[in-house]
Parts: C-alpha cells; sequence; structure tokens
C-alpha cells in the first residue's frame, strides 16, 4: 500500500532506469561521458589537421603531462565530494619537488623509503587541512589557502637558509621517465591511481560516506557517519596525491624550485569541474576527472600547434570550463540541483518547513 | 536554564511561549566583529611605533596608495560574497583595467576612462549572467572567466609596459584640497557602500546573500540582485586595476593573479564570512588593510619574505578560528 | 489600514458568510494545470472563495496545495487555467500578483539577515531622498502595525535570525496581513504555534475576511479548519474533489474526499503491556534547553513525548541521539549509555529520525537506494572491504517492504518522492541500523494521513517486536491515541507522565500548559 496516491505529484521528470542508477548508487554516467567525448573529440579533430598529434611519442608526453595533472586531481576530486575545496595542493606539489631532493642530499636512504617519508609528511600535511576544517571549522578555501602560505613561508626559508640544489634523485627519475612497453609508468601509475579511487569511492563504506557529507553533512551525522573523520581522510588523500604528483613532477623536469606547482592550482580544480563533479560535493565522479584532465593536456597540447599562444590558450580553456559544465547541464538537465524557486518540487516541499536552502548553505560554506 | 523560570508555574500566556534567547547570537556577531577592529588597531599601532615618522598626511597617503588596488579587490570580492557567491574572475577584470588604463588612456581621459569602467560592468556583467541565467555555480563560471580575461589582458599587453597619462597619475599620487588623493579615492569607496549597504537594494543584496529562496518568497528579484553584484564587483575590480595603472604608471598583464586569493583572504580576515549575508564592505576594507599593514611591518622590521607569508598565514588562520569559535560555542 | 481593501470591504459584507455557489466577487481559479516534466501536479483544480469569506484548502500531502499555493502567489507560472479576483484576471508576473495576493509562507519568507521591522515593511521599505532607509520611520510603522494586529510584540530592531520559530512564524502572518494584500493564503500558519498563537491567528484570518479580504487558509489540523473556515476545499491528485460548508462535512467525510478511500483506520490497537527497562534517563540536561529530567523507557513500549512548540523536545531528542552535548546519566540495557556522537548512539543501536527530513535526513542527490543504506554499510561488506552490492539490495528491498515503499522504485532519486514516502525512506534507514530504539521527532509532520496510518502500524509491529520507541509528535491526538503512555515536557521538564488508561488530549494538553494536576 505504499504511495498512497499513486498519482501524487513529484519534481522533476520520473527516472525509472532502475539498473544504471541503482549500481551506481551516487554516480551518473552522463557528465563523465560527455567529458570523454569533448576529450575524444579534441583528439580527433587535431590529429586530422596534424597527423603527428597521433604519433606514439606525442601520445606518450601528452599522457605524461596529464598524469600530472589526474594525480593532483585525484585529491582533489575526493576533497570536493565531500563537500570540501583544497588550494594547498600546488603548494603541496612544490613541497613533494623540492623536499625529495633535499631528504635524498642529507639523509641518502634507500629511494622509496624516501618517497615513502614525503608521501607520509603530505599526509600529515593533508591532516593539518582536516583538522582545521573540521575542528576549528575554518572554511576550507581560507584554511588550505593559510596552509599553502605555510609551506610557502617554510619554503622560502629553508630556501634562502641553504642554497638548495635542485638535484632530483634517481628513484624520481626513473619513474618519471621509465615505460613498460609502449606504456610511460607514469600513465601506469596513474591508471593504478584511478582504478582505485573510483573503487573506493563506489565499492567502499569510507567512499559512499564521501558523497553522504558532501551531499548533506547535517544529515550525514545525524545518521550516524563520522563526518568529521571522513572530511579528515579526504584531506589526508589530497596530501598524499598532490605530493606525489609533485615528486614525479620533479622527476620528469629532472629539477625542482619554488612555484614549480602553481600552474597546476587552476587544472586540478578545472580538470574536476570539468569532469561535472559538483563544486558544492555530494556528486561525481573520478572518471570525470580524468576525462577533464584529458581535455585539459590535450588542449594546452594541440592550441600550439594551431599557432595559437598562452593568451589563447587561457581563453579556450576558460571557454572549454564553460562549455563543459554547460554540457553537463544539458545532460543532467532539471534533476540536478534542486531551486525551490524556480523548480519546486511539489511532492517534497511540504517537508522542507523551515530551512528550505539550510542544506545547501552548509555544503556552500566553501 | 535558570531554576526560576523552570519551577515557577507557567502561566497561560507564558505556556504557549518558547523558551526566549537572550541574543547570543547577537553578541557573538559582534565579538566576531571586534576582532577586525582589535587587530587593525594593533597593527597601525606597531607600525607607528616602528616608524613613528609616518605619522603624517603624506606617508599615511602612501600607505593607503599602496593599499587602494587590493582595497578595491576585497570590496569587489565582498559585495559577491555577501551575494552569497564567490568570485574568482576578480584578477581578471583588475588585470584587464589594468591593462586597458595602461594602453587605452593615453589616448585620452575624458571618453576611455569612463569606456574602461562600461567594459568592467560588461565582465562582471557576464559573470553575472553565467551564474545567473546559465545556472553555472560561481565558482565554476568565475574560474572560468577569471582565465578567459586574463588571456585577453595577454592579448592586449603581452609583456609589462604602456603607460598611463601623467596627469592622472599625479594627481592620485598627489594631493587634492591639501589631502592625498588616495585618501579622497578611499573615502568615497567607503562612504559609496556606507550608502548602499542602507539602501533597498543594499537590503536586498543582504536578504538574497542570507537565504535566496526565502528573499524570492519576501518579494526580492533575486537573479537581478545576485547580477547586480557581479556587475558591481566587475565595475570595482576594475577601477582597482586603473589605479593600479596609474600609481604604478605602467600596465601589467600578470598582476592580477596576485589579487585574487588575498582579496578573499582581505575580505575574510575582515569579518566577511563566505556563505553569505554576513559582514560587508567596509569590513573588507579593514580587512585590506589588515593585509598591507602585516607587510609593512615586516617590511619594516627588516623581516625575511618567508616571515611576512608566514605570519598572514597563521593571522588568517588564527582570526578565522577564533571567529568561528566564538560563534560556534552559543550555536 | 489599507485603501482598496476597506474600499472593497463595503461591498463585500454583503456576502458575507452567504456561501451561496456564484460570487460576484472573490478570488476563482479555473481549470488551473501544472506539470514538472512528467509528473502532473495540478490537473485542473477549481477554487472559488468569496470575499469575506475564510476558505479552507485540505488535501492529502502531494494533493497539489502546496502547487496550487505557488501558483496563486505568482512563485510558480501554470501551464493553463485562469486565476480572476472579482471577476478579472490576475497578472501572473509574479510581482504585480504579490500586490493582490499574499502568502504567508510555510517555510517562511522571512530573511533572517534582516531586523524584524526591515522583515515586516519587507515591500514598502521607507526610503528618503537619499535612497537610504529611515530607520525611525521603520521602527515606528511596525509597532504601530504590530499594535494593530494585537499579536505578540516583538523588538523591531532584533535580527530574525534571533528569533525563537514560533515568533517567526507570527511574524510571517503580520507581514502577510499588513501587505493589505486583497487575497490571503495562509499555508500551515499555526504549524509551529502554540494554542495563545494559533488562536490569535485564526482570529486575524477571521478579522480580515470580516474586512472584506479572501482568506485561504491552509492546514493539516482538521479541527482548527472547522472551527475557524466558512467552506472547504478538497484537493486529491491535482484535482478539485470536493467543496462544502464545515457542517456539511464530518472528519469521515473529508478525509474520504482527501484519500479517495474510507480510512478504516487511523490508529492501531495499543499492544501487549512493555516489560523491562530499556533506557533509564536520570537528571538529564542539555544546558539552556533541557532539565533535569529523568524518565524511563521499556522494553518494547511506544513512548510518546507532547510539548508545546519550543520547550526543549527537540533538544531531549538530539541529545538521547549523541547530536547534543549533555549531562546526567543514562544507562541503556542495564550498561551505561554513553552517547557522545550520533555514531556512538547508532552503534548502541539508538537511532535518531529527525524533525526537518530535507535538512536533516536526505541526501537529496542521493537515490532512494543510497539514502536507505547510507548508515548500515558497515555490515554489507564483502571481500576485500568493498560493499556487495547485490546484498545492499537484498537488505533494502527487505526494509522497504516493512516500511511500504515500493521496491521497484528504489534506484529513483529521493527528491522525486513524496513527502510520506520520503519519510518512510528515512524510517527503512533507521529500521537497517538494526536499533533496539528509536529516537521519533515528529516524524508524521507534512505527511498525508494514508502514510501516517501506516507509520503507526508499522511502530506497533516493530514494538510487538521488542524495538522501543520513543515517539514525539506535534500532533496531540497523535500522541494520545498512539502511545502506551506520555510524557509531558513543558519549559524543558517533565510536567507529568500519563499513563494508557488516564489518556486523553484534556489531560495531556492539561499538562503542557502548565494548568493539569501532575499524574503519575
Amino acid at each position: 500500500m505504499m504511495s498512497g496516491s499513486p498519482h501524487a505529484p513529484e519534481g522533476g521528470p520520473a527516472v525509472r532506469r532502475f539498473g544504471s542508477r541503482l549500481r551506481g548508487g551516487v554516480g551518473r554516467a552522463g557528465p563523465t561521458g560527455a567529458a570523454f567525448a569533448l576529450a575524444a573529440l579534441i583528439f580527433v579533430a587535431t590529429a586530422l589537421y596534424n597527423p603527428g598529434f597521433a604519433g606514439l611519442r606525442n601520445l606518450q608526453q601528452m599522457s605524461i603531462f596529464a598524469t600530472f595533472i589526474g594525480l593532483a586531481a585525484v585529491g582533489e576530486t575526493v576533497v570536493i565530494l565531500a563537500g570540501g575545496l583544497d588550494l594547498s595542493v600546488p603548494w603541496l606539489m612544490t613541497f613533494g619537488g623540492i623536499e625529495l631532493g633535499k631528504l635524498d642530499k642529507v639523509a641518502a636512504l634507500p629511494g622509496p623509503a624516501e618517497v615513502l617519508i614525503l608521501l607520509a609528511i603530505g599526509v600529515a600535511i593533508g591532516l593539518v587541512n582536516g583538522i582545521g576544517v573540521t575542528k576549528f571549522k575554518v572554511p576550507p578555501i581560507i584554511m588550505t589557502l593559510a596552509v599553502g602560505g605555510l609551506i610557502e613561508g617554510y619554503l622560502l626559508a629553508v630556501g634562502t637558509l641553504q642554497s638548495s640544489s635542485s638535484s632530483v634523485p634517481p628513484i624520481a627519475n626513473q619513474v618519471a621517465h621509465g615505460k613498460l612497453g609502449p606504456f610511460p609508468t607514469l600513465l601506469l601509475l596513474w591508471l593504478v591511481a584511478a582504478v582505485v579511487t573510483v573503487v573506493v569511492l563506489r565499492r567502499t563504506a569510507l567512499g559512499r560516506h564521501i558523497y553522504a557529507v558532501g551531499s548533506n553533512a547535517r544529515a550525514a551525522r545525524l545518521s550516524g557517519l563520522r563526518v568529521e573523520r571522513v572530511r579528515l581522510v579526504t584531506y589526508a588523500v589530497a596530501g598524499l596525491t598532490s605530493t606525489l604528483a609533485g615528486i614525479v613532477l620533479s622527476g620528469y623536469l629532472g629539477t625542482s624550485y619554488l612555484d614549480m606547482g602553481t600552474p597546476y592550482l587552476f587544472p586540478a580544480i578545472a580538470a574536476v569541474a570539468l569532469g561535472g563533479t559538483a563544486i558544492a560535493g555530494g556528486k561525481g565522479s573520478y572518471w570525470g576527472s580524468v576525462a577533464g584532465a584529458l581535455i585539459l593536456t590535450l588542449l594546452s597540447a594541440a592550441l600550439p600547434l594551431l599557432h595559437l599562444g598562452t593568451a589563447d590558450l587561457d581563453i579556450v580553456y576558460g571557454v572549454v570550463i564553460l562549455l563543459g559544465v554547460g554540457a553537463t547541464k544539458g545532460l543532467v538537465g532539471r534533476t540536478g540541483r534542486r531551486h525551490p524557486v524556480t523548480h519546486p518540487s511539489p511532492g517534497a516541499d511540504a517537508s522542507s518547513a523551515h530551512e528550505p536552502m539550510s542544506g545547501q548553505r552548509e555544503r556552500s560554506q566553501l | 536554564m535558570s531554576s526560576s523560570i523552570a519551577v515557577a508555574p507557567p502561566g497561560r500566556e507564558g505556556a504557549a511561549r518558547p523558551l526566549r534567547r537572550v541574543d547570543p547570537a547577537g553578541l557573538t556577531r559582534y565579538a566576531g566583529l571586534t576582532v577586525t577592529w582589535v587587530l587593525l588597531l594593533a597593527l597601525v599601532g606597531i607600525n607607528i611605533a616602528l616608524q613613528p615618522s609616518i605619522l603624517n598626511m603624506t606617508q599615511v597617503g602612501l600607505i593607503v596608495q599602496t593599499a587602494l588596488p587590493l582595497v578595491f579587490a576585497c570590496v569587489a570580492q565582498s559585495i559577491v560574497l555577501v551575494s552569497g557567491g564567490i568570485d574568482l574572475s576578480i584578477g581578471g577584470t583588475l588585470v584587464l583595467g589594468n591593462v586597458l588604463a595602461a594602453t587605452w588612456m593615453n589616448h585620452g581621459v575624458a571618453w576611455h576612462l569612463p569606456l574602461i569602467v562600461l567594459f568592467g560592468a560588461g565582465f562582471g556583467a557576464l559573470n553575472g549572467a553565467l551564474v545567473v541565467f546559465a545556472k553555472v555555480e560561481p565558482f565554476i563560471a568565475t574560474l572560468a572567466t577569471w582565465s578567459i580575461y586574463d588571456g585577453i589582458a595577454l592579448h592586449l599587453l603581452a609583456t609589462d609596459g604602456g603607460s598611463t597619462p601623467q596627469s592622472l597619475t599625479s594627481w592620485i599620487t598627489g594631493t587634492s584640497f591639501g589631502i592625498p588623493s588616495s585618501i579622497l579615492v578611499l573615502a568615497v569607496v567607503a562612504l559609496w557602500w556606507w550608502h548602499f549597504a542602507k539602501t533597498r537594494a543594499g537590503r536586498h543584496l543582504y536578504a538574497t546573500g542570507s537565504d535566496p529562496v526565502r528573499a524570492a518568497l519576501g518579494g526580492v528579484n533575486v537573479s537581478r540582485t545576485r547580477f547586480q553584484a557581479f556587475v558591481l564587483s566587475g565595475v570595482i575590480a576594475t577601477i582597482g586595476g586603473i589605479c593600479l595603472a596609474l600609481i604604478t604608471s605602467t600596465g601589467s598583464p600578470t598582476a592580477g593573479s596576485g589579487y585574487i586569493l588575498p582579496s578573499i583572504e582581505g575580505a575574510v580576515i575582515g569579518g566577511v564570512t563566505l556563505t553569505g549575508g554576513q559582514g560587508g564592505a567596509g569590513l573588507a576594507i579593514a580587512g585590506a588593510f589588515i593585509l598591507t599593514f602585516i607587510t609593512s611591518v615586516s617590511e619594516a622590521l627588516n623581516l625575511a619574505p618567508w616571515v611576512a607569508t608566514v605570519i598572514s598565514a597563521a593571522l588568517l588562520l588564527a582570526v578565522v578560528a577564533a571567529r568561528t569559535g566564538l560563534q560556534h560555542r552559543e550555536a | 489600514m489599507d485603501p482598496a481593501a476597506a474600499e472593497a470591504a463595503g461591498t463585500a459584507r454583503t456576502t458575507v458568510r452567504a456561501g451561496v455557489q456564484e460570487q460576484p466577487s472573490g478570488l476563482r481559479a479555473t481549470g488551473v494545470v501544472k506539470r514538472f516534466g512528467a509528473t502532473i501536479a495540478l490537473d485542473g483544480a477549481e477554487l472559488a472563495a468569496a470575499r469575506g469569506e475564510v476558505h479552507a484548502l485540505v488535501g492529502e500531502n502531494g494533493a497539489g496545495k502546496s502547487t496550487l499555493i505557488r501558483i496563486l502567489s505568482g512563485v510558480l507560472q501554470s501551464d493553463a487555467g485562469s486565476v480572476e479576483l472579482d471577476g478579472r484576471p490576475i497578472p501572473s508576473r509574479s510581482k504585480a500578483r504579490t500586490a493582490l495576493v499574499r502568502t504567508a509562507f510555510q517555510e517562511l519568507s522571512l530573511v533572517p539577515a534582516l531586523s524584524v521591522a526591515e522583515n515586516l515593511l519587507f515591500d514598502d521599505l521607507p526610503t528618503g531622498w537619499h535612497r537610504r532607509l529611515r530607520r525611525r520611520e521603520l521602527w515606528r510603522r511596525s509597532e504601530a502595525v504590530m499594535a494593530a494586529l494585537g499579536g505578540r510584540y516583538l523588538d523591531p530592531r532584533g535580527r530574525v535570525e534571533d528569533l525563537p520559530l514560533a515568533d517567526r512564524q507570527v511574524l510571517e502572518v503580520m507581514k502577510c496581513i499588513a501587505s493589505g494584500a486583497d487575497v490571503l493564503v495562509l499555508d500551515e500558519p499555526t504549524s509551529s504555534l502554540g494554542k495563545t498563537d494559533a488562536d490569535w491567528v485564526l482570529g486575524q484570518a477571521r478579522r480580515c475576511a470580516a474586512d472584506g479580504r479572501v482568506v485561504l487558509f491552509v492546514s493539516h489540523r482538521l479541527q482548527e479548519v472547522r472551527d475557524v473556515v466558512d467552506r472547504i476545499t478538497v484537493l486529491r491528485n491535482g484535482r478539485t474533489v470536493l467543496t462544502c460548508a464545515p457542517h456539511e462535512a464530518s472528519d469521515d467525510r473529508l478525509i474520504t474526499a482527501m484519500l479517495g478511500r474510507r480510512m478504516d483506520h487511523l490508529y492501531p490497537p495499543r499492544g501487549q503491556e512493555p516489560t523491562g527497562t530499556l533506557l533509564s534517563v536520570k537528571d538529564l540536561e542539555v544546558p539552556g534547553k533541557v532539565g533535569p529530567v529523568s524518565f524511563e523507557v521499556r522494553r518494547g513500549e511506544l513512548l510518546g513525548l507532547f510539548a508545546l512548540p519550543g520547550q526543549g523536545q527537540h533538544e531531549l531528542l538530539q541529545a538521547l541521539a549523541g547530536a547534543l552535548p549533555w549531562k546526567g546519566e543514562l544507562s541503556l540495557n542495564g550498561q551505561p549509555y554513553a552517547c557522545r556522537s550520533p555514531h556512538r548512539a547508532a552503534t548502541q543501536g539508538v537511532v535518531l529520525v529527525p524533525e526537518d527530513r530535507q535538512r536533516d535526513a536526505l541526501f537529496l542527490e542521493h537515490s532512494t537506494l543510497s539514502n536507505m543504506t547510507v548508515g548500515a554499510l558497515g555490515k554489507l561488506r564483502g571481500p576485500l572491504r568493498l560493499i556487495n552490492q547485490g546484498v545492499e539490495l537484498s537488505q533494502a528491498k527487505q526494509q522497504a517492504q516493512r516500511v511500504g515503499l515500493d521496491v521497484n522504485r528504489l534506484g529513483d532519486p529521493v527528491t522525486g518522492l513524496s513527502g510520506g514516502n520520503q519519510q518512510k525512506t528515512v524510517l527503512a534507514r533507521a529500521l537497517l541500523a538494526e536499533p533496539s530504539l528509536l529516537l521519533l521527532d515528529d516524524c508524521t509532520r507534512g505527511v498525508d494521513v494514508g502514510t501516517k496510518a501506516e507509520i503507526f502500524d508499522l511502530l506497533r509491529v516493530l514494538c510487538q517486536a521488542g524495538i522501543s520507541a520513543l515517539f514525539h509528535s506535534s500532533d496531540i491526538s497523535e500522541v494520545v491515541h498512539v502511545a502506551d503512555r506520555v510524557v509531558v515536557i513543558a519549559r524543558g521538564r517533565i510536567a507529568g507522565t500519563v499513563t494508557a488508561d488516564g489518556l486523553s488530549e484534556e489531560r495531556v494538553l492539561g499538562l503542557a500548559l502548565g494548568v493539569g494536576a501532575a499524574a503519575s
């Protein structure tokens, strides 16, 4: 005798694609597919214009560049899905690159141990972000910005105290330049990271809790989820992957310097947005961010072929983000974010008695 | 709860009345804002103690002049923040104002100046249209336009260069009516906000930021208000860019990125919340000066640049944590 | 106060309480249709309310009341049909319409960051040549309005966000009445109010009608409706199914019209005597809100909790669920019950169903299935700690059947469900946590009568299975008829406990008001 009135009006078009919605539970195929399609379109169009674009060497190059964005975007995606934001990514990357070289010089441990130590420090810095956001209730933008400032201050301080060498230990070099068959090691590293990320997000309690916390933190708390812990973990993940991205970037560049991470602030967030992940959290997937990283990389590789410079690249980036987000909106349509005034859902409105927007407000606390 | 209330038998009148809170939110709101002014005064005090010579009109004018572009950036940001959005394109609009001023104004101030400001309104209007009509989240929309505006600026001026009319530069770095012009400009901005906040449009801005649904139900044209906020932000950031060009008497296509995050930092340190409907441009101005004074104090002390970076980051954290701590204790 | 209304009053008074079929003047909506995508919210709804009349609009949840109200108030545009006032169509543009039709929304249209006065006079903020607000005039005028309406006095300078909910609802009604619009729509205006304020609202509704305005009154409280209105219109599935005078409409007839079928029973019979103590509460205090209070919940007991609005009942339930800090001694099953967070409470078998489901319980972007299982994922893990999706689905289906949700629609987004089904989703989530104690905070608010009956049946079945429930409802008759025992809270303390044999609405309300003698 469910649904006392079978014709009860409900908000939005009734969606009855049982299987697909049920499987993903919270993810949507739409935006991710659109982002991959856009990436494919850019690739094919450029390859037709200039066949060399699809050559093996160029593909390897581009996959490596995409990896840097993609790794940084792992953390950014996870943090954003949980309703946060991490602006400390570029500084963590710089930190990873510079400190690895320094650690190698000072301690001369085996390569993997050095990397692990650094990653642990990265996690610790991520946890600082997380503690500020959860325990001290500092808005994520401010907290991560400030931590970024503190890292920069530290690097400046140490840099002025001792003339930092720009040497890069062999391990980073090998990983960054190694190949397995035709595949760059970095690409495989990214692939592994991507699969792990997606499986964790979709198929583990932690992942599903991340979506829940991003969707409605109050409800998540009252349903017995440990909201603060979930958020802490997301920032720790961001600390880990950003540091890793910095390490492999320094390995690839063969050097490390202050500001080396700075160019990645914009792409890390843009990749997430292009992938259709809601910036307010609770909705999206890492595959989308993968597609976003590919789009950004393809554009930056394709535009010079068309004799366009950095100024044009900036403009194209912006336009593509707008188009990508617009396409996502078109696909997801009105089932996306609820705007009570413009598209109210009459079946649901009676219960939203007193704080119609507070759920959203909670989330928009960037 | 005091026991006397509970023991007293509730009368017929009283029974229906819920327990009354004694406006704790109101008190903590003010406590939170006091932090801003105390911090600002402390920094002014330290500055004066370190360099007693700054206590004259010219020196004060110089400090204000240094702070002016940041003040405009923070004011622009705070208006959008109050409306419930965020504007990452401030760096872009500021730098476009800067570049346009450095390339056009020598061809005649009289109508190029208003034209540049009009362009600024256009940049803001694009942001507003994306957010309001295309329903793109403000963070994403302005992230994208930031990139676009930066790109356009690079097209207009590939490297630092250009020049501004000597007359205007000497006006803004000089005095008028015996007062440093920069102080006058600052006063105009502050007065404008003082007036605007209490007009109907200003009240609608707060209503929209605090809860757009309720504001709409209460008869506010929410779309128009949010659009307006972005247009105002575009205009003000552009004027900030023009000021920067005039003060440095040159243009720089990369100056903008130095203002995006600081504009948020300044607004928030001043007491504007990221959730909308709270704070205002007055506080943002205070925040901008706090950031400026931190730099000037560390310069006066001859501290290494990293110290200023660390101090301002730590201070930002401390202030925000203290303020939210005060507010969450009651909530 | 408003010249147009006063002038209209002269002509309208002749038709007051006439209840004739053809009104020369008044509000008339004909053939109103509104679709949201594939769903039809309104399917030719009709409404005719004369000037001088208080007209009730009732219907189940999802019957289309809210949609009709939104169309009348210009928040939504109808797809077809017309809305006329005194025979002239009302412009559908929201601005023009709000001048004629004014709504006191259930979800409140007040702006928290603005002052009471600014909210009250929001449409017509007095500004001078300088375009700034004239604050003194603002305060003076709002005080005059409040005095004229005879409601509660609120400090015009106070911020609305600092007011308790009941004050805000009163202010919302004042704002609506003060607007001087010809048509007033009061959407559940008394849902958060105690008796005094509710009576004031009803009196104002009558007075506005007497002034020749049209008052449309929406309420779930049938008794209230019956006492105050001249005529009643019942909506079902987006159509008007009945319009009649209150004396022609028995509760049975109304409920039948609302449901389209007869309700056999709303309340299930009580079960066997509960045995043994499950939760014992000793000197529980929530600073500033509750306490100290002491009571116990027996095993398999449905313990009712009643209080007038704002007496600390929500805080009490939240504290027991670990969502608020508390002091005191709690024990569950004889063990100390340490609930310092909702997570700790849930692991010990205590689960809260919050008062406001959209704000506190639902993940609106997610599917019904995800909403159900989110709290129990830890128990659904298979190898490698991955969630076993087969088990997840079968468990969810099991609970969906238990609460009466369509198992084939678990994949639908939860936003698409009606209020009642959303509440069932939240209940299913609570059951998946395998609770020993359910804390139900007004879980029937904004839920249609049919779903209410289902929820009550379910609660009884659960209690027979040995689960206990602490059931709070703002509807006194629910508490009285459903619970085994009722604890009455007033001003954060226990005003009395009433056992099954002495249970009556008068007794409970008396205790809540502080006029009844304490009973055991």
